[in-house]
């Protein structure tokens, strides 16, 4: 069973997030939600997940911090990183993908822009 | 300043409308505020910072039975459940969403822009100040919606978006 971690500061985003990835095919996935990026690497560091959805602005440590430690970090690197945010522009997006983001798209979302972001990784 | 507020309007109106429509199926119907002003009772705020390029503030009050509705249909849940927790975190969210919706569709492509985590607010959203540089109204199922936009000066967002 593969395992996403969603890390967003609005449980309502984490809760659209979770909907929308189910929809698109993650329904038997294990979900497991942060308030922040320390959370979230907490939760890495424990289990490494097969996906990583994260916020940008988030208090503690933002989501661009959590994207470059987790790109840094040898037991992580290869974990996909999915950044949703509502600070994505097409300057953003590149400097995000040039520090390892999988993908980067902007809120709101809806299940198409996610089956569009993630179609290499979703289930067969 | 006439022309950054025109397209202040029309702009937010597009974006205030995607918003809604995405996150809960919700329509808005820009008001006419200098022909009738909605009364702006039973509302909640909340309000964000746009730290770059240009530093400004937006407002964004609703309907506390707007946000009811909102709760309802997005969380899937009975009107007796909801908690005060969700009807904030709607708010906020939506404003967050809305705000970099804002400047996506303002800015140029190259131009990166940040913003602050929304905080909630408890002011008088009827009233401008001498730093409002736009304020306006909607309409969502007959209920009130409220945006006010202000900046120190518009100078430097009047040259970012040549204007």
């Amino acid at each position: 069973m593969k395992r996403i971690i969603i890390a967003d500061d609005s449980g309502t985003a984490r809760m659209m997030i979770r909907r929308c990835l189910e929809i698109i095919g993650f329904n038997e996935t294990i979900f497991e939600e942060a308030k922040d990026g320390r959370e979230a690497l907490a939760l890495m560091k424990k289990n490494p997940p097969d996906l990583l959805v994260s916020d940008l602005n988030m208090p503690s440590m933002d989501g661009e911090t959590l994207l470059q430690w987790v790109k840094a970090s040898p037991k992580l690197v290869n974990i996909p990183v999915l950044i949703i945010s509502s600070v994505t522009n097409p300057a953003k997006t590149a400097e995000l993908k040039k520090k390892g983001a999988f993908a980067v798209i902007g809120k709101p979302i809806n299940p198409a822009l996610l089956n569009e972001a993630l179609a290499p990784l979703l289930p067969e | 300043m006439a022309k950054l507020q025109k397209l202040l309007a029309a702009t937010l109106a597009k974006v205030i409308d995607e918003t809604l429509e995405n996150m809960a199926f919700i329509s808005t119907e820009e008001v006419d505020t200098e022909q009738a002003p909605l009364e702006l009772e039973n509302m909640r705020a909340v309000c964000l910072l746009i730290t770059a390029p240009v530093v400004m503030e937006i407002r964004l009050g609703m309907a506390e039975e707007l946000l009811h509705q909102i709760v309802e249909t997005m969380y899937t849940i009975d009107a007796d459940d909801i908690t005060q927790e969700q009807i904030a975190d709607v708010l906020a969210e939506t404003l967050n969403t809305l705000a970099g919706c804002l400047m996506t569709e303002l800015l140029p492509a190259d131009q990166a822009f940040s913003l602050s985590l929304p905080e909630a607010v408890t002011d008088d959203l009827s009233t401008a100040d001498d730093n409002t540089i736009f304020a306006t109204q909607y309409m969502a199922d007959d209920l009130p919606i409220s945006v006010k936009i202000s900046a120190a000066a518009t100078e430097e967002l009047e040259k970012i978006l040549k204007i």
